[in-house]
């Protein structure tokens, strides 16, 4: 190779570390509002003008997804308030802690919901998928009204996506509401190990359903 | 322009390649030029040089494919930290695959006693809608057949695992005769390991075992085969990360589920 071809790729590679450099300087130096506006870009959830006819809780996150669709029901925003049954966990199968079903029954019964207003959607569900489908069999086979679907709030977006595509045409008779967890929230949950394990998770699940 | 002998030594070498002098190269114009295509320029060079590269890459990632399973196998080492055998008189179970059921099994030819951790309690154990983890850790040890009067309740609520550690280190301080394996998951093992040894002075230190207990679905040399050893691995390093990771000040506090005003306009 000649003298100036030498000097050309020296500079080039120079060139190359320090703006590698530098962009790795930047990314740390922003990693705060980076991550917070990447926890913020999950959190996509609708609003409600009008009482709906049903709130229905997904599975999990028993500590606040049941308590936020009770208010709805409390505050009138909602007629009736509906849950799907999850795969049972191992603690759940020995008999030690009561399935989500029970679980969700009397969190309503503890808030004050008459057992008449309580609804169980068919189906065991295990994914977010599953819990759709359930949901769009139950608007497409009773003559419900507008649904809200009641999630933790980093868990809208992929609800959202899950949504527009099991229920088509009918996405527009389900709103997704988005719940604050306990403990952090999208500002500052790569704070927190928690938040860390929910959020992280989120971000692979996402980017999964992006790919598909 | 090209020269005479040069013209003549490229259609020698389009005649005969094999004759010594003659041989051509890729992108030898300007050697040609020069009367010299036997001698590497350039661009023989680079080409050269990219296709040892190519070759280089090519036998660096057959070797990587090759030897995947001691590569991902060695990916969770640093999980985990040599099985302890020290002798124990007491045992906490921090969690792992039928944890309980192990740690009574560790009781039958010897006798052992049970410490419980009580955690502070979520909306739905203070509601009193679901049992309290102490509750739901001795239902199980007596399910296993650990006697009763074995069980003891620790004295103070952990609010975290460090906390527990201490109050660990409490009772060793109290007790000269105890001595504690802690249970967990055997990819948990390496973070225990860093919060007693970050929480407890060395002599309290010693005292305590912190024994893995292998997942019945997956294993150091295969986690990589299923999904539920992928997600151990992936959620493992994030609690390893936060074990060593400087604490940082953010306040945990509970978010207030029946504030709707958020998602209603009115």
């Amino acid at each position: 190779m000649n003298a100036v071809g030498k000097t050309r790729r020296a500079r080039w590679r120079r060139w190359a570390v320090t703006s590698s450099l530098t962009l790795a300087v930047c990314l740390y130096l922003a990693r705060n509002s980076l991550l917070a506006s990447a926890g913020v870009w999950l959190v996509t959830d609708d609003r409600m003008t009008e009482p709906v006819d049903c709130a229905i809780v997904l599975g999990g996150a028993a500590e606040t997804r049941p308590f936020f669709a009770a208010s709805l029901y409390q505050a009138g925003w909602c007629h009736r308030v509906a849950y799907l049954e999850t795969v049972d966990s191992p603690a759940t199968r020995d008999g030690l802690v009561p399935t989500h079903g029970t679980l969700m029954r009397a969190v309503f019964a503890d808030c004050g919901i008459p057992d008449q207003s309580v609804v169980r959607l068919s189906g065991v569900v295990n994914s977010t998928r599953d819990e759709f489908e359930r949901i769009a069999e139950f608007v497409d086979r009773t003559d419900t009204g507008i649904c809200a679907v009641i999630t933790s709030d980093f868990h809208t977006r992929r609800c959202q996506r899950v949504r527009d595509r099991v229920l088509g045409q009918n996405r527009h008779r389900v709103l997704i509401l988005g719940v604050p967890t306990d403990g952090f929230g999208p500002e500052n949950w790569w704070q927190f190990r928690g938040g860390v394990h929910r959020y992280a998770a989120e971000f692979i699940k996402l980017g999964r359903d992006l790919l598909r | 322009m090209q020269s005479e002998p040069g013209n003549l030594k490229l259609r020698v070498a389009m005649l005969a390649p094999d004759l010594p002098g003659t041989e051509r190269h890729v992108g030898d114009g300007a050697a040609e030029a020069d009367g010299a295509p036997g001698r590497p320029t350039a661009k023989t060079g680079r080409f050269r040089s990219w296709r040892l590269r190519l070759i280089v890459a090519a036998c660096v990632l057959a070797a990587i494919y090759g030897s995947r399973g001691l590569l991902l196998t060695a990916c969770v080492w640093p999980l985990q930290t040599s099985h302890s055998e020290a002798e124990f008189n007491h045992v906490v179970v921090i969690g792992g695959d039928r944890c309980f059921l192990r740690a009574a099994q560790m009781g039958r030819d010897r006798r052992l006693r049970y410490l419980i951790a009580t955690w502070q309690p979520g909306r739905l154990v203070r509601r009193g809608l679901i049992p309290s983890r102490s509750d739901i850790a001795w239902r199980h040890l007596i399910k296993h057949g650990v006697d009763e009067t074995d069980i003891t309740t620790l004295p103070a609520t952990a609010n975290s695992t460090d906390h527990l550690m201490r109050i660990l280190g409490q009772q060793l301080a109290d007790n000269r005769n105890m001595r504690i394996a802690v249970l967990c998951d055997a990819f948990h093992t390496r973070r225990l390991q860093t919060i007693v040894d970050r929480n407890l002075a060395a002599d309290h230190a010693n005292r305590i075992a912190i024994v893995g207990l292998k997942n019945r679905h997956y294993a150091p040399n295969n986690w990589w085969q299923s999904k539920l050893g992928l997600l151990a691995v992936f959620h493992s390093y994030i609690d390893l990360y936060f074990a060593v990771a400087p604490a940082n000040n953010a306040q945990w506090k509970e978010s207030d589920p029946t504030d709707i005003s958020r998602s209603v306009v009115r």
